[in-house]
């Protein structure tokens, strides 16, 4: 074997992938344009306005959310079959924050968290690796995990707003989703995720204290906060 | 480990005395409980192959350390260094990275080359070396990936798709990168021992290697990146080397030359700690 060719063979298979993930980020840009027009779409709902205007808040997000699809099969065509992980950073942190929109219409839809087969086809993905461009489990839970923080600070707004019963209910949300967590044996990043979701309960417990204190609860919430 | 279960454990009992609107059996809770174990399923085999990749770190540096032996040895001692050493690195793969190949089955080897990269690595230059002593020239990564794919073999009938740990060819430059630094020693050592004919050679092999790495140009790697630096500093060694070889040679008859560079030797080690 010629020492050159061990080195033109390597230098063919860099060019071979810098090309390939040339391809994939520029996929990546266009699904990240769309998860941020999401996200700015969702902050609205921390405006007094925006709190009794949640359903259109969430419609609005409906219709950015359905390009989704075509922009994630528009990815899988840049990336190779069987490479899923090897350009899995490249649209990680993006994956996230779509997962975490998802999570965020649906609570504030149906007051319940969507499972991972649910978010996985919202996104026009699967949830196994052999079924094609799936939704990485740890990724679901990352997402998933980053609505807490918008949580307990919509439960503070909502305050603000004079609402005073939807404290109540994201309280109850945030703990059936801390029980749920608690089963898990985090590692790295989600372990620090899930270190967030401790503050975001404290933080949403500490309003529904403050408004009990005070005589706020509101009647029909006696029986069951 | 098993304490933070149990903490974990004893919040959720606590969790579900104080909250009885918790439901153990809730669509959620069950679909968590689905979702741990597919986790720590992961967790754990990621764990197996970089305990596994260690110890073919720690086997093939073993194996490097025998070569090294080689200058200065009678002609049978260093058969039997040689033999040894491709019977230690067939051990190596029939084993450790076969152990990985099995771990990778059925997975996007992707998902895991972070916990094997270092092994592997390490694997590379060992087997290079070992190469370059017996053919004088180095490795391919085409060969390489040949040695760690498993199953075409005529004694794995069952396995259908081919085993094998995918060697990406960055990791194959990476121990190729590493090869470098062995080579410097194992000039160095040909120098004191008086084999002056290798010492050329690998001279020559390096400022080759030196070339095909010029060649690449800019490669966006950190760690390759870092090694290029420290084979530049190699390759000036035994450069110098080489030169001071020559220049002595018209001085002193070819016999006592060892023996001068001996002590060139030592002074040079002597200089570079202080």
């Amino acid at each position: 074997m010629d020492i050159a060719a061990a080195f033109s063979t390597y230098s063919s298979c860099v060019e071979r992938e810098a090309e390939l993930r040339e391809g994939v980020q520029g996929a990546v840009r266009e699904l990240e344009k769309t998860s941020y027009a999401i996200t700015t779409t969702l902050e609205k709902m921390h405006n007094t306005q925006g709190i009794q205007n949640i359903e259109t808040i969430c419609r609005e997000c409906h219709e950015e959310l359905s390009k989704v699809p075509a922009l994630y099969q528009a990815l899988q065509d840049k990336v190779p079959p069987g490479e899923f992980y090897r350009y899995h950073h490249n649209f990680r942190g993006t994956t996230h924050r779509l997962v975490a929109a998802t999570c965020l219409i649906t609570y504030l839809e149906e007051n319940s968290l969507p499972m991972h087969e649910e978010v996985a086809k919202s996104l026009g993905l699967c949830t196994q690796r052999d079924q094609g461009f799936h939704l990485d489990l740890e990724d679901y839970l990352q997402g998933t995990l980053s609505i807490s923080h918008e949580l307990s600070r919509l439960a503070i707004n909502s305050v603000t707003a004079g609402d005073y019963s939807r404290p109540f209910q994201i309280r109850q949300f945030l703990r059936d989703l801390h029980a749920a967590y608690s089963l898990l044996f985090p590692k790295n990043e989600l372990r620090k995720k899930f270190d967030e979701l401790k503050y975001s309960l404290k933080k949403t417990e500490e309003v529904v204290y403050n408004l009990s204190l005070r005589g706020l609860k509101p009647q029909e919430m006696e029986t069951s906060g | 480990m098993a304490e933070l279960q149990e903490a974990s454990l004893k919040s959720e009992c606590k969790g579900s005395k104080q909250l009885p609107d918790i439901c153990q059996d809730s669509q959620l809770m069950m679909k968590f409980r689905e979702y741990s174990k597919m986790l720590d399923e992961k967790n754990d085999k990621h764990e197996r192959i970089y305990k596994t990749s260690r110890d073919v770190t720690v086997r093939s540096k073993r194996v490097i350390f025998t070569l090294h032996r080689i200058p200065g040895v009678a002609e049978d001692v260093k058969e039997n260094l040689l033999s040894s050493a491709a019977s230690e690195l067939r051990a190596i793969e029939q084993t450790l990275m076969k152990h990985i190949a099995m771990e990778l089955r059925d997975e996007e080897p992707h998902q895991f080359v972070n916990a094997y990269t270092a092994g592997i690595q390490e694997y590379v230059e060992a087997l290079s070396f070992h190469y370059f002593l017996m053919t004088g020239t180095i490795i391919s990564h085409s060969e390489t990936q040949k040695r760690v794919t498993f199953g075409a073999e005529a004694g794995d009938q069952i396995d259908v798709v081919p085993l094998s740990v995918l060697l990406q060819p960055k990791e194959y430059i990476l121990g190729i990168a590493d090869l470098t630094g062995e080579l410097m020693r194992f000039c160095i050592k040909c120098v004191s021992t008086g084999d002056f004919d290798k010492c050329y050679k690998i001279c020559d092999i390096l400022k080759t290697m030196h070339g095909g790495f010029l060649s690449l140009g800019y490669i966006p790697a950190k760690e390759l990146y870092h090694k290029m630096v420290v084979f530049k500093s190699s390759l000036h060694k035994v450069e110098e080397a080489c030169y001071s070889l020559q220049l002595r040679k018209s001085e002193v008859p070819a016999e006592m030359l060892s023996d001068v560079f001996a002590m060139y030797d030592a002074d040079e080690n002597h200089a570079h700690y202080i």
